[in-house]
């Protein structure tokens, strides 16, 4: 081989073919998917608004894709119908979101319906904080760092802790409150959003 | 004179000097005073250089017909699989499975026409009313509450209390609903075993008629035998509760066990 | 330069008993390797640094993950795991493995073109801002900027300074072919041209989809899966194979088996791997033929890689007794031996009766490891082990540092491995068993169930990470002219008297 032309030609073939099979086509063909929408003019997949949105980037910033998937696969080839995480999901539950976090690992459960199974912020909040309190046996670590304790000023602030339910251990002194930055509440925000309980056509039950 | 193994080269003796000093100092003087790293004891500088192979090339054996036996194999096979398992190149379809249980676009699948049909007709007797409220409570119940009391109702020992078996959730009604109402937190013994977790409030969440149906369902499942849980029934304990923000104790929960609200 | 020729007597004295050997050839190496003394030196030192720094973080992210309240209990921000994940994979990924690929390659493209090397400019601004880039970006990532797309977490703006330098080598190699003397291209530089061609285009096309022209839905996925399968083999596996088929035949001193074997090898290479990347979404939300391709392209790669094993086994044939004593071939050879292994790997995981075990597990990093790590970290070290000595003008100064630096990616890498591995099998069988129609076991007894292997795998990051010091104290003596002034290879044992 010593024609660098017929190389790149090679080159550009092989590679482009697979650039038109897995990118160009996809797009083409499921790159423009619409919400389904009944006549009560509900959207499904729904909209998310505002915090949650911005809950999108807290989630990549401190990596929770890592350890966490947002996909169920069919009931019959594995188990991930019988954990919890709700049903299969399909490729329209996910046009509504800007920043896809399908995953690849599972070193802790799956978060694609975690807003319907666990759908009160404060809990979020307080298994962010500790984990381990929650699920004893849990390897999550603590996101405390997207918590600050302060002194109460004047009336307690509204998205404190509630921290009867901490260990004592992480209660605050006597005049002082535990409080989500904003990057928290707009995780949680987010992860109240993840919620697969609307039906589509093309999911089968 | 041995052999360099990393090239089979000759290499000299490292006591041998490589370029003699008489050598040296009768033919290139300069030696002396040039820099070690740029000097003119070139042998010893570029020994590395010296001692290399020339650079590699091609040999020209051919391609064994085995080699191109398999990638035929491989090829075909390859091909077989992809006429199999592509569904048309259609973008609703997600795994191989789909055919089987009724794709999406396959006509006469049941679908959410047919579960309309079913609820429609649920009205019919009580017994169909149970078994819609049963079928309506499994699947409430497999995507809200298994991720901690399981899929099984058996919970996760020395974390969330089990279901199946579970005193509290076959006892008293009246009991059961306000914990799913409004959460319960610190400890609490579950058939025979001491818990202390929180449980969120759902009662913002689950409406009447789906919380009767998971209630139903769990009351009802897994060897638990107690009787089923109305919609109605859910609504007059909301109403009867409707100020309580905070979650139950165990202790509470027992003094409600004592003196049913009326 | 020139007075070599004339005046060595051992050049003479090889010209004797080895077939084609030219004095004049060796002059040219000298020259060659003169033009490329300070880039090579660069990249591979600032490789160098970034892997201890990937090391560090790696050895951090991996006692959290079995210990998560250590050093801090989530306190401090830019310490806490998935930030040091990332850390990690970014620094070893575009700090230490491609820097190091692009240094080799600098190298074997100027012996293989037999041109000096042209406009040492372009090259070293590019490494420069290759390393100021990925500087920007992990401070970036550790202070909370990272997108959370897997492969692709430096923040968009540091992406940019990325291409921009990547763009200024792969127009430099170019540059580098335009020059070249005559006659046939040998197959190592078909591998470094397609990948420094192939990079800048995959690179572009997932950062505009996914970050400038953001694509709906599972697109995102599909292309960050597609990049991602590709950096591996269409970057860093060519890299490494060129590296292969340089420094096998050059070691021993034969030509390379066949030339059709390599053709196939790399033409097959070209166009199956390319297809791969939607193997990593198996089961998942992307429609079922995007799956289907994507299995049976993954099968298919046991075309080139069985290929490509007999090519390097047959020319290896003969001179096993090598593997005792040259460093270069002995790392190159368990580099080359790993790819074979971790490609039928990589192709049975892509099989879905077997993805649905191992997806999602720890199988999947032990799979990964094996292949960045075991495959191509040990390739450029084989490549370095060589290099060096020919740039720095010196010998390695200890056998005993090159041998502990084998031993510790040897048991290191293989117990990462296994670990990993049963530790993978172990999740995903207890994920598939069932109890009659419901799982017999609750999720969080599969995460209990891995801590043994994760604290394994700990264990074996401390061995890789003692490795790493050993070699990067060796490669900064060489630098400081702290090596062996000797005509006489480092190697691991004497060569026995023939």
């Amino acid at each position: 081989m010593n024609r660098l032309p017929t190389l790149f030609l090679g080159f550009i073939l092989t590679f482009l073919s697979a650039w038109v099979g897995l990118i160009a086509v996809p797009y083409f063909q499921f790159g423009n998917l619409k919400p389904e929408v009944t006549e009560d003019n509900t959207y499904s997949p729904p909209n998310p608004a505002g915090s949650a949105i911005a809950g999108e980037l807290v989630y990549g910033a401190n990596g929770c894709v890592y350890c966490h998937t947002q996909q169920v696969r069919n009931k019959i080839d594995t188990s991930d119908g019988q954990y919890g995480w709700g049903r299969q999901t399909v490729a329209r539950d996910y046009i509504s979101q800007r920043r896809i976090f399908l995953g690849t690992m599972r070193t802790g459960p799956d978060l694609a319906n975690t807003g319907a199974s666990k759908s009160e912020a404060m809990w979020q909040h307080l298994h962010l904080y500790n984990p381990q309190h929650f699920v004893g046996a849990s390897i999550m670590p603590s996101f405390r760092y997207l918590y600050v304790t302060q002194k109460i000023k004047g009336q307690r602030s509204a998205f404190a802790l509630d921290e009867s339910r901490l260990p004592p251990g992480d209660r605050p002194p006597a005049g002082y409150e535990i409080v989500p930055t904003q990057d928290a509440r707009d995780l949680v925000a987010y992860l109240l959003s993840l919620n697969r309980s609307y039906s589509l056509k093309e999911v089968k039950e | 004179m041995k052999p360099d193994t990393e090239t089979n080269l000759p290499v000299k003796d490292p006591s041998d000097a490589l370029v003699p000093e008489e050598h040296l100092a009768e033919h290139h003087p300069e030696a002396k005073n040039a820099d070690y790293a740029e000097g003119i004891d070139v042998t010893q500088v570029h020994g590395a250089i010296l001692r290399e192979k020339s650079d590699p090339h091609d040999g020209q054996e051919p391609i064994p017909v085995w080699i191109i036996a398999i990638c035929l194999g491989v090829v075909l096979w390859g091909g077989y699989y992809l006429g199999k398992n592509t569904a048309n190149f259609r973008p609703d379809i997600f795994d191989t499975h789909a055919a089987a249980i009724g794709g999406p676009a396959a006509p006469g699948a049941p679908g959410a026409a047919g579960d309309t049909k079913a609820e429609g007709a649920a009205a019919d007797s009580p017994e169909k009313q149970l078994a819609a409220l049963m079928k309506e409570g499994k699947s409430a119940y497999g995507s809200i509450c298994a991720s901690c009391h399981q899929a099984g109702g058996g919970g996760q020992p020395g974390t969330y209390p089990p279901l199946a078996g579970s005193e509290w959730v076959t006892g008293d009604s009246h009991v059961l609903i306000p914990i799913v109402l409004h959460g319960v937190h610190g400890p609490m013994t579950v058939a025979g075993a001491q818990y202390n977790n929180n449980m969120q409030a759902w009662g913002p969440t689950i409406k009447d008629k789906k919380m009767a149906a998971i209630l139903t369902y769990i009351r009802q499942s897994w060897g638990n035998n107690a009787s089923p849980v109305t919609p109605e029934e859910v609504g007059k304990i909301r109403e009867a509760f409707k100020d309580r923000k905070t979650q139950w104790t165990e202790a509470e929960l027992l003094q409600l066990k004592a003196n049913p609200p009326k | 330069m020139s007075a070599i020729g004339t005046e060595t007597t051992l050049g003479q004295e090889y010209s004797k008993v080895v077939p084609n050997y030219s004095v004049e050839d060796a002059a040219e190496r000298s020259e060659l390797d003169a033009s490329t003394r300070l880039p090579v030196l660069l990249y591979l030192g600032s490789s160098i640094f970034w892997l201890l720094v990937g090391t560090a973080f790696a050895l951090v992210a991996s006692f959290k993950l079995h210990d998560p309240a250590l050093f801090d209990n989530g306190m401090l921000s830019w310490l806490s795991w998935p930030r040091m994940r990332m850390a990690h994979l970014n620094a070893v990924a575009y700090g230490w493995a491609a820097t190091a690929g692009v240094g080799v390659a600098i190298w074997l493209t100027s012996r293989l073109c037999r041109t000096t090397l042209r406009y040492p400019a372009i090259v070293i601004v590019a490494g420069v801002f290759w390393n100021i880039g990925v500087a920007i970006g992990i401070t970036a990532i550790l202070a909370g900027q990272s997108t959370g797309v897997e492969w692709l977490e430096f923040p968009p703006y540091v992406g940019a300074i990325l291409f921009a330098s990547f763009g200024l080598i792969s127009l430099w190699t170019l540059l580098m072919f335009w020059y070249r003397a005559p006659g046939h291209i040998y197959v190592s530089q078909w591998y470094i041209l397609a990948a420094f061609f192939w990079f800048p285009w995959l690179y572009a096309t997932a950062y505009l989809l996914i970050f400038v022209f953001p694509v709906q839905g599972v697109l995102q996925p599909i292309t960050n899966w597609w990049y991602g399968h590709n950096v591996l083999g269409l970057w860093f596996t060519p890299l490494g194979l060129a590296s292969a088929y340089y420094f096998i035949p050059k070691v021993i001193g034969r030509p390379v088996y066949s030339y059709y074997l390599s053709a196939l090898g790399f033409w097959s290479l070209a166009f199956f791997y390319s297809w791969n990347g939607g193997h990593h979404l198996i089961g998942g939300p992307i429609p079922l033929w995007v799956q289907t391709v994507s299995i049976v392209a993954s099968v298919m790669m046991i075309i080139p890689v069985a290929v490509t094993a007999i090519n390097h086994h047959m020319t290896l044939t003969g001179n096993f007794h090598l593997l005792l004593t040259s460093p270069t071939l002995r790392f190159t050879v368990f580099g080359a031996m790993c790819y074979t292994l971790v490609s039928v790997q990589g192709m049975s995981m892509a099989i879905p009766s077997l993805n649905f075990v191992t997806h999602f597990t720890h199988y999947t990093v032990g799979h990964s490891h094996l292949g960045l790590y075991s495959f191509y970290s040990s390739i450029m070290f084989g490549a370095m082990y060589y290099i060096v000595p020919r740039l720095a003008q010196c010998e390695w100064p200890s056998a005993g540092l090159i041998k502990l630096h084998f031993w510790c990616v040897f048991y290191g890498s293989a117990l990462m491995f296994v670990c990993l591995s049963v530790a993978g099998v172990t999740q995903g069988t207890m994920w598939l068993a069932k109890n009659g129609d419901l799982p017999a076991y609750a999720f969080i007894d599969t995460v209990q169930a891995t801590l043994p292997y994760l604290i394994g795998r700990s264990v074996a990051g401390v061995i890789l990470a003692l490795g790493h010091v050993a070699f990067a104290y060796h490669f900064m003596l060489m630098v400081l002219q702290m090596g062996k002034h000797t005509d006489k290879p480092t190697l691991f044992t004497e060569p026995t008297k023939a």
